[in-house]
């Protein structure tokens, strides 16, 4: 008559000490690191989940996981990757684009004259100069200063 | 303006050259012009009528470029001597390449292939070893990507390809966060972090390869003549299988290299550059090739989007010439696999020409590079003035069959005056165009035959064959190509902008229904517009069938050309076939070998390569290489570590597929969440594990 196996508590553990082995050792493969580290950091972090294996074996995996992190922070993985050359900072500004010369031209002559315009305009020579046209204006149309 | 390297012996005759070819445009033009005024019925006394010959005259004067550059470059590449090459040692020897000279290779990408652009790496790579001068060169990969996945992807392919070539600290990968103007940023960023290190710099597509000897030749170039600033080549298109892109790839080979010599015959140092497959001296170019926005919104603003003809004006009106050595081979890159692909490009090109509208005029550019901004801009304005021509001359056909004819003038006559047309000028014009058309052609077959290059073709009759294949092609394409460029052209000047996307890069064919939506309107269009001129004015309607046929079969047209079976069958009738088809350049069998390794690698649990997120949170090595390339741990604002936390919740409850895109991006950023990330995935039960995360541990 077949009789079922029966799970006990060891054997429950025993199964999943053996699936977070299995994790582990996938896990390691993924890592850039030598064979023979790979090897002793599963070996390190199953000795440490036997030995504590902790309250539910149920989160054996996770646990070991978890030893296994600890274990490769300790251990940096060797990543040698080296994005850039090292930074020398330099600036690139655009040079001036004219791209209406003609602008440029129209207002070299033009600024030139405003500014006398506005000095001329700024001196006492524009009091001269309007108190004359009000005379000649008085004048054409015949009439006296008050 | 400071310059430098000015009076040099070449500009004299360059501007003499430039003399005789505005004389040999302008005199056919002018006479062309003449004689269609002669043609038409008011003699060109309408306003229709003269506005008809002005576009006339204009479109011929274009078309008339082009054919003399062809026959200069005949000419040119008849001679056995150009003592204007760039590339002619003129007895000595190129100079050997300076101790401390050190030469970048840039590879600016945006989402492309990362497998294939590592590919064309490698065999770049491979290529400068086997010459032992691999220590003399950098190769940069400048990422603009912003796909998530097309990032991780990018970073796994870049580490091995390190690791496979050894070559960790020769071969760098840098990705922007921000794509300030877009491929010019991304070569200008470089040039501010790392320029400093480097005498040159040489340009590269995605889709580029060159040949480790052109690569150390342009570097010895530069070095004898350190008044180059740009040294651009006149790369070959190689490496695609579809009917469109195989026609195009022989006509670059067939024709190319007699363009590429007839520009350099007229422009010789005032050169443009091309954007890629270019070697640039960096200091002048950090110094002198900064860009500037434009005023004023997109398209015809902000951003300058075709840089590379704007640096090459500034590198020369800083005093550098930029030259074009024709006569350099080994330089390669790839043409877009279909007609849609190719209008996609040509919209981005189109917005990018007719910016230059506006620098025409810039202060210190030199004239040949303001003839050829406008000839930047010719090269889609001129489907719009095509168009234009149809447009009123079918307006003159209509009013003309419609109108009744005055038989009888204002003065007085006893007999009646009758319409003549003559149409033996007619047939004139029409040989005149078609010699100026057709004639490169047939010199570009007479240069095959007489430097012994037909077997390059695949025989005498395969070369004949394909020319006259590639006509039939190109004609039937003429219309279509116009149309397009017609819209882009109005839709730009009317301001509606487009977006600089990704290239496809993959021989794909076009469906039906994509066709349809692209030419169904050219379709319609023509159809309306052949059925209107059979029924008012049947002559004109012959004259114009070749336009309305091809606009009919647009659709079964560009499904066809799309397809690479169909160019793979007329390989085997040995059409189109170019040199590198005849002998596939080492660099390309490199290519094939390593994508061939690469397509059957199926590492990271069997995630797919192209879930490049996905790999990042659950792959140790990716993880650590991603996070690795990250910057440093950062402080986050609150409301952002709280954001990115409920993501990272969400991701690990619900799996990778509820975040979208942007999501993806955030934690990608974040290298503390994807540190978190990657180890919650790795206590997840194993159901779980496989389920959401797609890894199976046995």
């Amino acid at each position: 008559m077949f009789r079922p196996p029966v799970e006990t508590p060891a054997m429950l553990l025993e199964a999943r000490m053996e699936a977070a082995g299995r994790r582990m050792a996938v896990y390691l493969r993924h890592l850039p690191l030598p064979e023979r580290s790979r090897h002793e950091l599963a070996l390190a972090a199953l000795t440490e989940l036997a030995r504590d294996p902790g309250d539910n074996p149920a989160q054996a995996e996770a646990r070991g996981m978890r030893i296994l992190r600890g274990l490769l922070a300790e251990q940096t993985p060797a990543l040698h990757v080296v994005p850039s050359p090292g930074v020398r900072r330099r600036h690139m500004k655009p040079e001036e684009m004219d791209r209406r010369p003609w602008v440029r031209v129209y207002l070299s002559f033009m600024r030139p004259l405003w500014i006398m315009m506005a000095g001329f305009f700024n001196t006492a020579l524009i009091d001269f100069l309007l108190y004359a046209l009000l005379l000649a204006g008085l004048r054409i149309m015949d009439l006296q200063l008050p | 303006m400071k310059r430098e390297f000015l009076n040099e012996p070449w500009r004299k005759i360059a501007a003499r050259r430039r003399l005789l070819l505005l004389i040999l445009v302008l005199a056919p033009a002018l006479t062309a012009a003449y004689v269609m005024g002669g043609l038409l019925p008011h003699k060109g006394r309408t306003l229709l009528e003269a506005s008809i010959i002005a576009v006339y005259c204009v479109l011929f004067i274009w078309i008339s470029l082009g054919f003399w550059t062809a026959l200069a470059g005949f000419w040119t590449l008849l001679k056995r001597d150009d003592r204007f090459a760039v590339s002619r040692s003129r007895g000595e020897l190129d100079a050997p390449i300076r101790q401390n000279v050190r030469t970048a290779i840039l590879f600016p990408v945006c989402n492309e292939d990362p497998e294939r652009i590592m590919a064309g790496i490698q065999a770049v790579w491979r290529s400068l070893a086997r010459l032992g001068a691999a220590d003399r060169f950098d190769i940069h990969i400048l990422s603009d990507s912003n796909d998530p996945e097309r990032w991780v992807q990018e970073e796994a392919a870049w580490n091995r390809l390190c690791n496979d070539l050894s070559a960790h600290g020769h071969i760098f990968y840098r990705r922007r966060r921000i794509n300030l103007k877009r491929k010019s940023g991304n070569v200008a960023d470089f040039c501010r972090r790392y320029g400093d290190h480097y005498t040159y710099m040489i340009v590269f597509d995605a889709d580029s390869v060159m040949s480790g000897e052109t690569l150390i030749r342009m570097v010895r170039i530069m070095e004898r003549r350190r008044n180059v600033g740009i040294l651009q080549t006149a790369p070959a298109c190689t490496g695609r299988e579809t009917f469109i892109a195989r026609a195009q790839q022989f006509a670059n080979r067939a024709y190319g290299p007699m363009y590429a010599a007839g520009l350099h015959h007229w422009f010789l140092g005032d050169a443009q550059f091309w954007g890629h497959n270019a070697i640039i001296r960096v200091k002048p170019f950090m110094k002198h090739c900064a860009l500037t926005r434009l005023p004023g919104k997109p398209p015809l603003g902000g951003d300058i989007m075709s840089h590379d003809f704007v640096e090459s004006a500034l590198m020369r009106r800083a005093g550098y010439s930029v030259w074009l050595a024709y006569d350099l081979e080994g330089s390669y890159e790839e043409v877009p696999p279909n007609l849609l692909n190719e209008l996609k490009r040509d919209r981005r090109w189109c917005q990018g020409n007719l910016q230059h509208l506006r620098l025409v005029f810039t202060r210190g550019i030199f004239p040949g590079h303001r003839a050829l901004f406008l000839n930047g801009v010719m090269a889609y304005g001129s489907a719009l003035l095509w168009f234009l021509f149809l447009a009123l001359a079918t307006a003159e056909a209509v009013s003309e069959a419609l109108v009744q004819p005055d038989y009888f003038t204002p003065t007085k006559s006893l007999f009646p005056v009758w319409p003549v047309w003559d149409p033996i000028p007619a047939l004139s014009l029409l040989a005149g165009t078609a010699v100026v058309l057709f004639l490169p052609k047939v010199c570009a077959l007479l240069l095959a035959l007489i430097k012994g290059r037909r077997k390059q073709f695949g025989g005498f009759f395969a070369l004949c064959g394909s020319i006259l294949t590639e006509v039939v092609l190109s004609t039937l394409l003429a219309p279509v190509r116009m149309l397009f460029h017609s819209k882009y052209v109005f839709l730009t000047l009317m301001g509606m902008g487009i977006g600089w996307g990704t290239q496809q890069r993959d021989d794909e064919g076009t469906s039906f229904w994509d066709a349809l939506r692209f030419h169904g309107g050219g379709t319609l269009l023509a159809l309306v517009w052949g059925a209107a001129l059979f029924q008012i004015n049947r002559v004109f309607f012959w004259w114009s069938s070749p336009l309305v046929i091809s606009l009919l079969l647009s659709i079964p047209v560009s499904m066809i050309t799309s397809r690479a079976e169909v160019g793979r069958f007329l390989r085997r009738l040995r059409i189109f076939v170019t040199p590198e088809e005849v002998r596939l350049p080492r660099e390309y069998e490199d290519i094939e070998a390593y994508l061939q390794t690469t397509s059957t690698d199926r590492g990271g649990f069997g995630i797919p390569s192209e879930q490049g997120f996905v790999r990042a949170a659950v792959v140790p090595a990716v993880n650590t290489l991603h996070r690795s390339l990250l910057r440093g741990p950062r402080s986050l604002a609150p409301e952002i570590a709280k954001r990115r936390d409920a993501l990272l919740d969400r991701v690990l409850q619900h799996g990778p597929a509820v975040l979208n895109k942007k999501e993806r991006k955030e934690l990608l950023y974040d290298s503390e969440r994807m540190e978190r990330l990657h180890h919650a995935i790795w206590e997840l039960p194993a159901e779980t594990l496989e389920k959401l995360w797609s890894v199976r541990l046995n």
